[in-house]
């Protein structure tokens, strides 16, 4: 902050304006606070002017007959019930403050732009422009605002508002037997939290969903890593032959949408007439109860896992194995190394580095795989004997045991903390692993 | 020892016997070549065998679906592994039964819908965080790398909620605004990527002869990046075919129904469900997919390559 202050100091200080100038600049954008636009009327830049007044306007407007009393309803959340709607109070509330915070963002900016354009126009080279050219410029200054446009809205109307929203659930009572408009929701604070994090039955369920959690997570994304990278190596192999059949049948499991295969894949798990374990008797193998067995249902579901997940990490690592330099594979055998030295010191670390952000990314997949937990097991098998409340099985991750929150258990409440707690856990392992790619670090040098 | 061997090398009469001794070497040689092959053919037996275990576990299940929806029984518990009859019967009932073309062309649709709306979204976006230099630009691409990791699975009490106040409940619009937001953080990532790897004097040239930034992206960008493009809308289609969980919440008029859902809750989750109907319908939604993904698989893979580079 005091560097800033300094650089600002000598920046001023430096400039060659005259106090008298800058006084008077600062003046003008004084008069753009009062009342929005009076600074550019001052200096005769009237379309302007008049434009940002009506901004200003309308927002008071908007803030008179409709924003204030949404503020008012985020804040008490309604009074009476039927008439006031908790929820939709709050939308209405979290409108009024985004627009309230992007008129300040406006008011602030054109604060500065009122002192900038003065010391602009009193320059005395100045040469005024028609409003065209201004309008030209003007353009010209925002032309990535504009570019950008579309995905901010759709990431903020469509991610981060769902986000805030949900969030903010999190700090209410809103559950089956609060639910508007029949009741009128409350604030709760941090009560949610508490119940899930500290002691008490839904917290244990929590400890415990969370444990297999980080198991399947690491399973799910690092097996059908390890298989794809061996099968691509092995594919590599000058001596194999019909290499083409092959990637062919291993691109399959990646090609079909994956609810059917995952449906699919389910019923063979099935332990009377699934298609393994009539394979297994066929062999002597007593029938093994796959997914009625908490063990055998999680073994199932990794093994599931590697099936649909291998073939992305394959034939990814075979086009980074087939597009490593020549140039350095030759000099290294010129040099008198050995395959398996060329293997060992140049394909392979060539392979996990070009490989790794997509592993972390994969991570992330695998510790919000949804589908894949709740189409094969639906989070179960028993619950309740293995002391989980709240609806939550056996092989539920947090992903699928906060859609059974929402869904069957109606705890929205408990289930929007959960949301908020995974956005905490997504968000510092992505940040922390993806500062650390090379896809973020060359962005710093390009610059 | 080393001494002796100094002094040796040094021996005028060495360089006589010196050719002997790598005649004699030769042989020695070869033996040890020919070990190698023999340990290369056990290497290459145990890569066979390896590989083609593998490609079995992988194609059985995908055989076991061929047979069953050709199976002439409805039911998946049979006496025998493989069915012993086979018919048509179940692409029959399919059609008859069920709503399965209503399900197709909903989700045709959802796919299109999504495909443009990827785009339209994506397209300006990466342009600018691929071209222009602007305040927070920085700030921009880490939330966008951060959102992308987002499952819509977190909010979807929140966008049950939302659109339900915009009355989008039941209609494919609100489907499409929710699928398409959500793709628009990793979409725009991949995008900007393949733009990076553009060049930059391509448009500076066509901007001197007087094109504006749209036409750019319109006439130079767009034409370049194709298989990014092509890439962008294909996952954008293929994102309903896929989708379980969001569509079931948000759809419950059974007309409007999806694929997934349809199949999920009028074939498979049924009480004695219709299994053979079930790989039937799994077969027919699945194949137009397989077919587009195995043909574009190259595109596919230097697109996302290329997107982390």
């Amino acid at each position: 902050m005091t560097r800033w202050f300094t650089r600002l100091k000598f920046r001023m200080e430096n400039d060659g304006i005259s106090p008298e100038r800058r006084k008077r600049g600062a003046l003008m954008g004084l008069a753009s606070g009062c009342l929005v636009g009076l600074g550019y009327i001052l200096q005769k830049s009237f379309v302007k002017g008049f434009a940002y007044m009506a901004i200003e306007v309308a927002y008071i407007l908007f803030m008179v007959f409709w924003g204030a009393n949404a503020i008012n309803g985020l804040i008490t959340l309604g009074s009476v019930p039927l008439r006031d709607h908790s929820l939709m109070l709050m939308v209405y509330g979290f409108i009024a403050v985004i627009v309230t915070g992007g008129f300040l963002c406006f008011w602030g900016a054109q604060i500065m732009g009122t002192y900038k354009e003065y010391i602009k126009k009193s320059n005395e080279h100045y040469e005024p422009k028609t409003r065209k050219e201004e309008f030209r410029i003007w353009l010209h200054e925002h032309t990535a605002i504009f570019f950008m446009l579309p995905g901010l809205v759709a990431i903020s109307m469509g991610i981060l508002l769902p986000l805030i929203f949900s969030i903010s659930i999190g700090f209410t009572n809103y559950d089956a037997n609060h639910q508007p408009p029949g009741h009128i929701l409350e604030w709760v604070g941090f009560r949610n939290f508490k119940d899930l994090l500290a002691i008490g039955s839904a917290a244990k369920t929590f400890f415990m969903v969370l444990g297999w959690t980080i198991v399947w997570t690491v399973c799910a994304s690092v097996l059908p890593y390890a298989l794809g990278i061996i099968l691509a190596v092995l594919l590599n192999n000058p001596k194999v032959k019909c290499k083409k059949i092959f990637k062919l049948i291993y691109i399959l499991p990646w090609a079909i949408p994956a609810y059917i295969s995952l449906l699919v894949l389910q019923s063979m798990f099935d332990t009377g007439y699934g298609l393994i374990n009539q394979l297994f008797a066929l062999i002597n193998i007593p029938k093994v109860p796959w997914l009625t067995n908490t063990n055998t249902a999680r073994l199932a579901l990794i093994l599931i896992s590697v099936w649909t997940g291998f073939s992305f990490p394959m034939m990814l690592s075979e086009n980074i194995i087939k597009n490593i330099s020549k140039d350095i594979v030759e000099a290294a055998t010129l040099d008198g190394a050995s395959p398996t030295r060329i293997f060992i010191s140049i394909t392979l670390p060539l392979l996990f580095f070009s490989i790794s952000p997509l592993f972390i990314m994969n991570f992330a997949g695998a510790f919000n795989n949804f589908n894949l937990i709740y189409l094969v097991t639906e989070g179960g098998p028993g619950g309740v004997l293995s002391g989980y409340t709240l609806g939550a099985g056996t092989t539920d991750i947090l992903i699928s045991w906060l859609y059974k929150l929402t869904t069957d258990q109606m705890k929205y409440n408990y289930g929007a903390a959960l949301s908020l707690i995974l956005f905490i856990l997504i968000a510092a392992f992505s940040i922390f692993n993806l500062r650390r790619t090379r896809a973020f670090k060359e962005e710093d040098t390009m610059q | 020892m080393t001494d002796e061997k100094t002094i040796a090398g040094n021996d005028p009469l060495d360089a006589l016997t010196a050719p002997v001794a790598a005649e004699e070497q030769k042989p020695k040689k070869q033996k040890k070549m020919r070990k190698m092959t023999l340990g290369s053919v056990i290497g290459l037996i145990f890569t066979y065998l390896f590989l083609i275990i593998v490609a079995l576990i992988v194609v059985t299940p995908i055989i076991y679906i061929v047979l069953m929806a050709f199976n002439a029984q409805k039911s998946m518990y049979l006496p025998t592994i493989f069915p012993t009859k086979y018919s048509v019967d179940a692409f029959v009932r399919l059609f008859e039964d069920t709503d399965f073309l209503i399900w197709y062309g909903n989700t045709l649709l959802i796919g299109a819908m999504n495909a443009v709306a990827c785009l339209i979204l994506v397209l300006p976006t990466s342009y600018a965080l691929s071209r222009l230099r602007f305040k927070g630009r920085k700030n921009y691409l880490m939330i966008f790398l951060v959102l992308q990791m987002f499952p819509g699975t977190m909010v979807i009490i929140a966008d049950y909620v939302l659109l339900n106040m915009l009355n989008l409940l039941d209609s494919y619009f609100g489907l499409v605004i929710v699928y398409s937001c959500t793709a628009v953080p990793g979409s725009t990532f991949m995008m900007k990527g393949y733009f990076d790897t553009i060049p930059r004097e391509i448009e500076e040239a066509a901007m001197l002869d007087g094109a504006s930034r749209f036409q750019c992206i319109m006439r130079i960008m767009v034409p370049l990046a194709k298989p990014m493009v092509g890439l962008i809308a294909l996952f954008g289609f293929t994102t309903p075919f896929g989708d379980y969980m969001l569509s079931s919440i948000l759809l419950s008029d059974p007309d409007k129904f999806t694929l997934a859902i349809g199949i999920y809750h009028s074939i498979f989750s049924q009480k004695a469900a219709d299994y053979a109907m079930f790989a039937a319908a799994s077969l027919l939604s699945a194949l137009p997919i397989i077919i587009i993904y195995m043909s574009l698989q190259k595109i596919i893979i230097n697109g996302l390559g290329g997107a982390t580079k």
